[in-house]
């Protein structure tokens, strides 16, 4: 088993690890006003290899909202708990896992508000920021996603059961064999996330799941803050990629960013 | 120069608010609620939630991340920096900044804009990358001394690549308007042809900027109908319309 939890008060260079089936890179890194403070981070990411299952999690904790590093890192943590529970089987079934996804998100309001009431702020702030944020906890903490599980189901072929879910802007890519693959499943929309008060909002989760990915070989998932990457057609070196990270990090815009890419 | 760019820590949005504190702010006006308060008592209340708006835009976790700059000058016979130069919202959220403003006597609007001119054109070099600098002016009537209207078309021209200037006009009065805005929630704001009862009014819409769209948007998002082509006025007869002006200030986009 091989699993990755990203430390929100802590850069991860882009790094690259093979766990049988699986190739991975992953890297993460806070805005750089963020690391000049010193604070979390407000994406997550985490993943966990597993036999011949790989399950992730990329969430973008919504920085308006309360502490929206508090919603990342939770909602993270429990969808991959989730997604390790399924079978195989039940992810192929589009409306059913979605309904019962969907399900599972509005019932982790409850484990969600309680983590959000007890979270502590710091003792020393300025009192409008304190009653600022303290509204913001009524109204909860926020944060976007997109998760997965892939299943290997033929060696030879290379063919694997993909399971993919989404609420908000993350930014997923898709490659077959060859090219990358247009994905009308699954896209960004910055509307769309989870709130600890309210569940799923801005819209219904989306779900790709079953036929519509057998083709797929690879996909990578980032935040908006690698947006930088955008436009390739096809990843770069691992070297190359944290050059690029570095770059992001350099714009007055600089937000936090996360990146996974697997291939199998 | 469509006024997109996001305020952020290293791109702050720089809000500069003209207060007049004339003797005239001391009437009274419709508080909500059958109250009536001393104008300059709305007016402060409205800038505080002005204030905590832009806290509220600005948190990153439980950080506050300085995505505005603020100048706070009031003005009657002369001008008075409240903040004693420009503030980061982080420094901001420590003070006290509007506890001992006292009305005086006149209106000197020139010396007001001639005193924020001065303070754009030894910051505007340094704003290039940032979003477009607004004044929010507040007054309650027509200004003595000097017209400032030329002051003011110079100040509407000064631009950063993200747009011109932008200057927003609160007029406080009972009579600009023929009928009551019943519901400031659904109000579309004040056009290039509104007809205005008062000249004061009808010289201060030419002053006032077109609102940028992207503004306009977050309005929208907060719950306001504000509709396209409105300009950067608002008439406050009362404080619902006055705090929708300060609110009005806080909307520059941001990351």
């Amino acid at each position: 088993m091989y699993t990755f939890y990203s430390d929100q008060k802590k850069e991860t260079p882009v790094s690259s690890v093979y766990r049988d089936p699986f190739s991975i890179r992953y890297g993460y890194a806070r805005a750089n006003e963020t690391q000049e403070a010193d604070d979390f981070g407000q994406d997550f990411l985490a993943f966990e290899v597993k036999e011949r299952s790989l399950v992730f999690a990329v969430c973008d904790g919504v920085s308006l909202s309360f502490c929206g590093d508090l919603a990342a890192r939770f909602l993270s943590e429990e969808l991959l708990q989730w997604l390790g529970s399924q079978t195989p089987e039940e992810l192929k079934d589009e409306s059913l896992i979605k309904e019962k996804l969907t399900e599972h998100l509005g019932e982790l309001t409850a484990k969600g508000t309680e983590a959000i009431r007890r979270h502590r702020l710091p003792g020393s702030m300025p009192p409008i920021l304190r009653e600022v944020l303290e509204e913001k906890r009524t109204n909860g903490s926020e944060t976007m996603f997109l998760c997965g599980r892939i299943d290997m189901a033929d060696d030879i072929t290379h063919k694997a059961h993909v399971f993919l879910a989404s609420s908000g802007d993350l930014r997923l890519r898709l490659w077959g064999e060859a090219e990358e693959i247009s994905n009308p499943h699954i896209t960004s929309d910055t509307k769309k996330r989870w709130s600890t008060k309210d569940g799923i909002i801005g819209g219904k989760i989306q779900i790709a799941t079953g036929s519509t990915l057998k083709d797929t070989r690879r996909i990578a998932v980032y935040s908006d803050g690698f947006s930088t990457i955008d436009g390739l057609n096809t990843l770069p070196s691992t070297d190359q990629l944290q050059i690029l990270v570095k770059k992001s990090l350099q714009s007055p815009l600089s937000d936090d960013l996360s990146f996974l890419d697997i291939a199998w | 120069m469509d006024y997109r760019l996001q305020a952020t820590q290293q791109t702050p949005a720089y809000i500069m608010y003209l207060l007049d504190i004339s003797a005239s702010m001391n009437q009274l006006m419709d508080a909500g609620n059958h109250q009536e308060k001393r104008r300059i008592d709305v007016v402060t209340s409205a800038l505080n939630s002005a204030i905590r708006q832009m806290v509220f835009r600005s948190t990153k976790g439980s950080r506050l991340s300085p995505r505005y700059k603020v100048s706070i000058l009031a003005y009657s016979d002369n001008v008075f920096d409240v903040l004693g130069g420009i503030k980061s919202i982080d420094e901001l959220a420590r003070m006290k900044p509007l506890d001992n403003v006292q009305t005086q006597r006149l209106t000197n609007t020139a010396k007001a804009f001639s005193a924020a001119e001065k303070i754009l054109l030894l910051e505007l070099d340094k704003m290039q990358d940032c979003p477009a600098p607004l004044i929010c002016h507040m007054t309650d009537g027509a200004y003595t001394g000097e017209d400032p209207e030329p002051i003011v078309q110079r100040i509407m021209n000064l631009t950063v690549p993200d747009g011109k200037v932008l200057v927003e006009n609160i007029f406080i009065s009972d009579e600009i308007l023929s009928k009551p805005i019943e519901n400031s929630k659904k109000w579309p704001g004040i056009m290039y042809e509104t007809v205005l009862d008062e000249d004061y009014g009808n010289k201060l819409k030419r002053l006032s900027s077109p609102l940028p769209e992207s503004y306009r948007e977050m309005m929208i998002e907060t719950g306001y109908k504000i509709e396209p082509g409105a300009l950067m006025m608002l008439p406050g007869t009362n404080a619902d319309l006055v705090s929708l002006g300060f609110q009005m200030s806080a909307a520059t986009p941001v990351r």
